[in-house]
């Protein structure tokens, strides 16, 4: 396969694109909630990943057989209470820092998160379910009446997986949206560009960032859990710092503080992501790498693009505007 | 993990491993990380192990299998099965009884698998057999006295004295018990004319009173890890508390106190808490105190190591106010580019090719600030921080790039440093007590400390030194008098990195590199740096030690895979009690 032809194989393969579009909703949550607390509120977060991670494990241990084998609700809450917990244990120690102190603090929670889990799964728990609500899976539904809509195809799985991934990370992305423009998110806003201000106003600004960390860390968590899902594995190892690299690209990519952008990003970094990996396959199957260890190379790409991006355009591609879905529609009548 | 479920044992000793999976499709080898159990000779031992053979899907038939435990060289149990293609099959369980002869026993278990007998008669596995793999285990004797007693009294006295010694500790208790103790009405109707000061006073007696007899009533009564788990009991004490909290209040007040019911939640939370510290602490491993010699000696080595780390990052937060996030890579980077010189293209000496190292790193410390840092510089706090995040991630994936996952040592075969003279200085041993060590930690240990004394007087004493000052006090003014800023600041990133480097290639003359070693060590560095106080040349240096003893020894006391916690638990603990550091001055708010 050449390079050009591995670029393109997203694309061109039915059942990668279908993946990849999976994957988007995935990383939609992450990048979608994380804008929340770095974007909105100015809370330059480095522990999304932690989160993520607490999330996988709750799941993992509510829904997997050998645990407790309940149903995806139930690890979903899992999930969120281990996350509130170390929102809790961590957000009230160090969110009376400031910008690099406190970066670095849940930077130090989400690689502690990632060892720990590591150094007790090692190679990860297989044989999680897929989504099961209520405990019907994925199979379980197509047997119902969804069946006939999906129809048996060799596809059949992947498409209502899609669908229901799209449907929730959809939901929470118009839910953040809509609570972005609510006073709510306002009052992050002004918290974000004077706290002084926010406080003489009479904002309880602590309290407020307090709750940003915590709606955002909640849907990083629900993220976790049907990322879980989606692979049927729990695999630490994948929750580590060149992830939470790889969200924070989708959010900068996308301009921080504009809610859309997320989306934006989101959906660049998954298709560069693939790509780079294809491109890693081709060089390697041609042997054009040499002595080079080219796993490294999808590593290397993403950093490259957040330094060019913070050196060219610091705003991301919105430029910290934001577009509304309505306002595109009313200039096109 | 404490908060695993949990099965009932019903041996005298249990030990537990991780999960851990072996493929059946490759002739593998894996192990386990060291767990250690403290059993009495011949006592009966319950194995746990959850070991998932993966079975391959393109397996074509039933395959049967031999799982066989091995006690150093008996083999003590072993199962027979068949695996289905694509399968996961999943084990534990295994008892075993020990000898009668104390000592540290290693527990290997093997997988099998080839065209055999599954039920053999003899237990001698044919030769024709594939062996799958080995997951192996040490069982440690580390049988002490009282190994629950001793942390019981000394957390319950902790809890006591640290808050009546700091009063910021105890404001922070008294805010955190003050649903339960604090805020109800009968005790401003029992004692109406307190004062805040006797008020926050008792309830940290009540409440290290109470740890104290909770504790030392678990360490007596849980030797069974399972029990102290069980939430259950937590409940029972939690209703039992919420109860007398209850009772106390509606007696007072003359009627039933619903509105309490807060309380209830909080002292569920407590209880909670408490057993799950309880069960911590009859979890820790109480090794003698020659067995932590190696340990301390480890940790001073590591520890003046990360000084040397921490001491680039306390000067760039301190003229700069931005954490160098890419500096852990940097030191990285500094053992990679003399290890190039030693091992990958054998050229030159260790000596010359740590000179190198430093030459080259500096250069790499100063490009990275012109090319990266220097644009942004003046604009958004934000900003600098997320590039240099992302130079960290540049410079793991390009060292991963070039040089691999794997662990490189300069001890490899072929390179210039095995058979020099310089190894034959480095590696002679001494002894002192309980410690043994190399000629290579005393010159890590003198060269941090000659390298830290340097840098306190080019800071104090020198031109340059004075304009970096005189930079970090006030950067507009400084360039108002006629300091180059931009040179100053170029100049600190070269001397940062310098030191860096120097730690790289002790790094990798006494333990090994990898690529991703930079963020964890960068991480710690900056720990080291805090606990110092930022900007504080001798802090960081403390702070490096106190890092590095605290999580090599601490390590010992828990399990040593999670020993990376505890820079971090440190880092948290400070930034909450005392966030401008061991010296420093002014309170930061940062």
């Amino acid at each position: 396969m050449s390079v050009v032809e591995s670029l393109l194989a997203p694309f061109t393969n039915q059942g990668l694109f279908l993946e990849l579009l999976i994957t988007f909703g995935l990383y939609l949550l992450m990048a979608s909630s994380l804008d929340l607390a770095v974007g909105y509120t100015g809370l330059f977060q480095l522990g999304h990943v932690g989160f993520f991670a607490l999330g996988a494990l709750g799941t993992t241990y509510a829904t997997h057989a050998d645990y407790f084998g309940g149903d995806m609700f139930l690890g979903i809450m899992l999930g969120m209470v281990l996350t509130s917990i170390a929102v809790i244990l961590v957000g009230l120690p160090t969110l009376r820092l400031t910008g690099d102190y406190f970066a670095i603090a849940t930077l130090g929670l989400g690689v502690m998160v990632q060892f720990v889990l590591t150094g007790v799964y090692a190679n990860g728990i297989f044989g999680v379910p897929t989504m099961n609500p209520f405990g019907c899976d994925l199979g379980c539904m197509l047997d119902g009446p969804l069946g006939r809509v999906f129809g048996d195809g060799p596809r059949a799985t992947t498409m209502l997986e899609l669908v229901l991934v799209w449907i929730i990370a959809f939901s929470v992305h118009a839910l953040l949206g809509r609570l972005k423009r609510s006073p709510f998110g306002r009052t992050l806003k002004s918290i974000r560009e004077d706290r002084l201000a926010a406080a003489a106003m009479g904002k309880n600004v602590q309290l407020l960032r307090f709750q940003a960390l915590w709606i955002s860390a909640l849907f990083a968590s629900l993220s976790g859990s049907i990322t879980v899902h989606h692979f049927q594995i729990m695999s630490p190892l994948g929750y580590g710092f060149p992830f939470m690299v790889i969200v924070l690209v989708m959010v900068i990519l996308g301009g921080l503080g504009s809610h859309h952008g997320a989306l934006i990003g989101a959906l660049i970094v998954t298709f560069v992501n693939q790509m780079s990996v294809s491109i890693t396959e081709a060089l390697r199957a041609s042997g054009g790498g040499g002595e080079l260890d080219l796993s490294a190379l999808r590593i290397v790409i993403f950093a490259l693009i957040l330094i060019v991006t913070m050196l060219a355009r610091p705003k991301g591609i919105l430029g910290g505007h934001d577009i509304r879905l309505r306002t595109l529609l009313r200039r096109r009548r | 993990m404490l908060l695993l479920p949990t099965a009932a044992a019903e041996a005298d000793a249990v030990l537990r491993f991780p999960s851990q999976s072996v493929y059946f499709v490759e002739e593998t080898s894996t192990s386990w990380n060291e767990r250690s159990v403290a059993a009495p000779a011949g006592a009966t031992l319950r194995v746990l192990a959850e070991v998932r053979v993966v079975g391959d899907n393109t397996l074509a038939a039933p395959e049967p299998y031999r799982i066989e435990w091995w006690m150093d060289d008996d083999l003590i149990g072993e199962i027979n099965g068949t695996l289905e293609p694509g399968i996961t099959l999943v084990l534990h369980n295994l008892t075993a009884i020990l000898p009668e002869t104390p000592g540290d026993r290693t527990l290997t278990m093997r997988l099998l698998t080839g065209p055999w007998d599954p039920t053999p008669q003899n237990n001698d596995p044919p030769q024709t057999l594939l062996r799958i793999g080995d997951v192996t285990g040490v069982m440690r004797d580390t049988t002490t006295r009282h190994p629950y007693l001793g942390p019981a009294i000394l957390t319950g006295l902790a809890a006591i004295i640290v808050p009546l010694r700091w009063p910021q500790v105890r404001g922070r208790l008294a805010s955190v018990a003050a649903p339960a103790v604090g805020q109800i009405d009968a005790w401003r109707v029992a004692w109406p004319h307190v004062d805040e000061r006797t008020r926050q006073v008792t309830a940290t007696l009540l409440c290290g009173g109470v740890l104290l007899v909770l504790f030392g009533a678990s360490a007596l009564s849980v030797r069974d890890l399972s029990l102290a788990n069980d939430p259950g009991s937590a409940l029972g004490i939690a209703v039992f508390a919420y109860a007398v909290v209850v009772a106390v209040a509606s007696i007072r007040q003359r009627r039933f106190a619903w509105r309490h019911l807060g309380v209830l939640v909080w002292t569920f939370a407590v209880a909670a808490t408490w057993q799950q510290a309880a069960a911590a602490v009859a979890f820790l491993r109480w090794p003698s105190l020659g067995a932590l010699g190696p340990f301390v000696l480890n940790g001073i080595t590591v520890g003046a190591l990360y000084a040397l780390i921490a001491l680039g990052y306390t000067m760039v937060y301190g003229i700069l106010k931005f954490i160098n996030f890419a500096h852990g890579d940097v030191f990285v980077w500094g053992g990679y580019l003399g290890w190039l010189l030693v091992v990958q293209y054998p050229v030159v000496g260790l000596p010359l090719a740590i000179i190198w190292a430093i030459v080259a790193t500096a250069g790499l410390g100063a490009l990275i600030e012109r090319v990266a840092y220097r644009p942004l510089r003046g604009g958004d706090r934000l900003a600098p921080l997320i590039t240099a995040i992302a130079v960290s991630l540049l410079l793991a994936g390009m060292a991963q790039l070039l040089f691999g996952t794997k662990n490189r040592t300069f001890r490899e075969p072929g390179s210039t440093y095995t058979g020099s003279a310089s190894e034959a200085f480095l590696t002679q041993s001494y002894n002192i007590g309980p410690f043994n060590f190399t000629s290579l930690d005393a010159t890590i240990l003198v060269t941090a400390i000659i390298l830290m004394g340097a840098l306190q007087w080019f800071v104090s004493q020198s031109k340059l030194g004075r304009a970096m000052r005189a930079v970090a006090d006030d950067p507009e003014a400084a360039l108002t008098v006629g300091i180059p800023v931009n040179r100053v600041v170029t100049w600190t990133f070269i001397i940062g990195s310098a030191l860096a480097a120097v730690g790289g290639v002790f790094w990798g003359l006494r333990f090994s590199l990898r690529p991703t070693l930079g963020l964890l060590t960068g991480i710690k560095a900056f720990t080291a740096a805090v606990v110092g106080g930022i900007g504080h040349i001798p802090g960081a240096f403390l702070g490096g030690f106190l890092i590095g003893l605290a999580e090599n020894v601490g390590g010992q006391f828990i399990d040593s895979r999670f020993q990376n916690v505890i820079a971090f638990l440190i880092l948290i603990i400070f930034l909450l009690v005392r966030p401008q550091g061991m010296f420093g001055k002014e309170v930061s708010r940062r």
